[in-house]
């Protein structure tokens, strides 16, 4: 049998130049039992890449995995559940909270027309009382009036008028 | 779009995270339960499944990533490469075996010693390219190097093993 193929297979293979497939034929080769003598060092490599790639994990493993897997579904549904809940009641929330705003706001603004009013009642008044006691001071301050005057502003009967 | 099953897509790796995390960690026992982490967080992350293109190197990048955090916060070296001969498959025993598959035995093994004693980067090439099959730029994806980078740190080790044999 010609080993020049596989030879030159293997310079390119040391040189990382060969294909998957390629390598492929290097490991085939090398699993068979006559190999010539020039060749046979090179069987190691590849024997020792065939018992690594027979490694595998304990029996056990995927019972131990799903049953961590299952614990994490259920902690993730209970964490579902509750922001369900809290989701759900959020709408209602915000509405809560609009209609306390706007009561609020309604509140505030009928007691400050409430206070205005009661204002301008209370400015009234006092301009009232204002007048009032004007008026009073102009009849307290009012001048001494003469005998005279006070004959002349007093009432007079008609038949005086009927003589004059 | 294909739609990803956890057991039929993803369960299936766990093998090939096995042995990339114990090609990292040299340690069985570690290599397990990075493996068992690396699953759970690909569950964890099953609503970004649709977005990613090769499942297989993404599950192997976070396993790496997660094997390489365990070795710097432990920082493990080569002597733990007994605790990988214990989890390989043993071919033959080798009480029973004839001089010459005895010196080829002792000779596979100082192969072995050999891969588990190069470079993390280059154990880690040589696992993915040589073991699991993977295309350069697989491989590139999975070791986040560009493709030349790969084949340069896979010469490297090619030829170092080379040179014990």
């Amino acid at each position: 049998m010609d080993y020049k193929y596989i030879e030159q297979l293997l310079e390119r293979y040391w040189e990382c130049q060969t294909t998957l497939e390629e390598e492929a034929i290097l490991r085939n080769f090398f699993r068979q039992a006559d190999i010539p003598a020039s060749l046979l060092p090179y069987r190691d490599i590849f024997q020792v890449e065939e018992e690594m790639a027979e490694v595998r994990l304990s029996d056990d493993f995927d019972k131990r995995l799903m049953e961590r897997l299952e614990v994490k579904e259920e902690e993730e549904v209970a964490q579902c559940q509750t922001i369900s809940i809290t989701q759900r009641l959020r709408p209602l929330y915000r509405a809560a909270a609009v209609v306390a705003v706007v009561l609020t706001i309604g509140m505030a603004a009928q007691q400050g027309f409430n206070r205005n009013d009661d204002d301008e009642a209370a400015q009234q008044q006092l301009t009232a009382a204002e007048n009032q006691s004007d008026t009073l001071q102009l009849f307290t301050d009012m001048p001494e009036v003469s005998p005279q005057t006070e004959a002349v502003l007093a009432p007079v009967s008609t038949d005086t008028l009927l003589i004059q | 779009m294909k739609t990803i099953d956890f057991h039929n897509d993803v369960l299936p790796l766990k093998d090939k995270l096995f042995r990339l995390a114990l090609r990292i960690t040299l340690n069985g026992v570690e290599a397990e339960d990075i493996t068992q982490e690396t699953l759970v967080r690909v569950w964890e992350k099953r609503d970004e499944w649709h977005q990613v293109e090769n499942m297989e190197a993404w599950c192997l990048t976070i396993c790496r990533r997660l094997a390489l955090d365990y070795v710097r916060k432990n920082e493990l070296r080569a002597e733990k490469e007994q605790d990988v001969a214990n989890f390989q498959l043993s071919v033959a025993g080798s009480e029973a075996m004839p001089d010459d598959a005895l010196d080829q035995r002792q000779r596979v093994e100082a192969v072995r010693r050999l891969i588990d004693q190069l470079p993390e980067i280059q154990r880690t090439i040589i696992e993915l390219r040589d073991i699991e099959g993977l295309r350069y730029d697989e491989i590139a994806h999975v070791t986040e190097l560009t493709e030349t980078q790969v084949k340069v740190y896979l010469h490297r080790a090619r030829k170092k093993i080379r040179e014990l044999l």
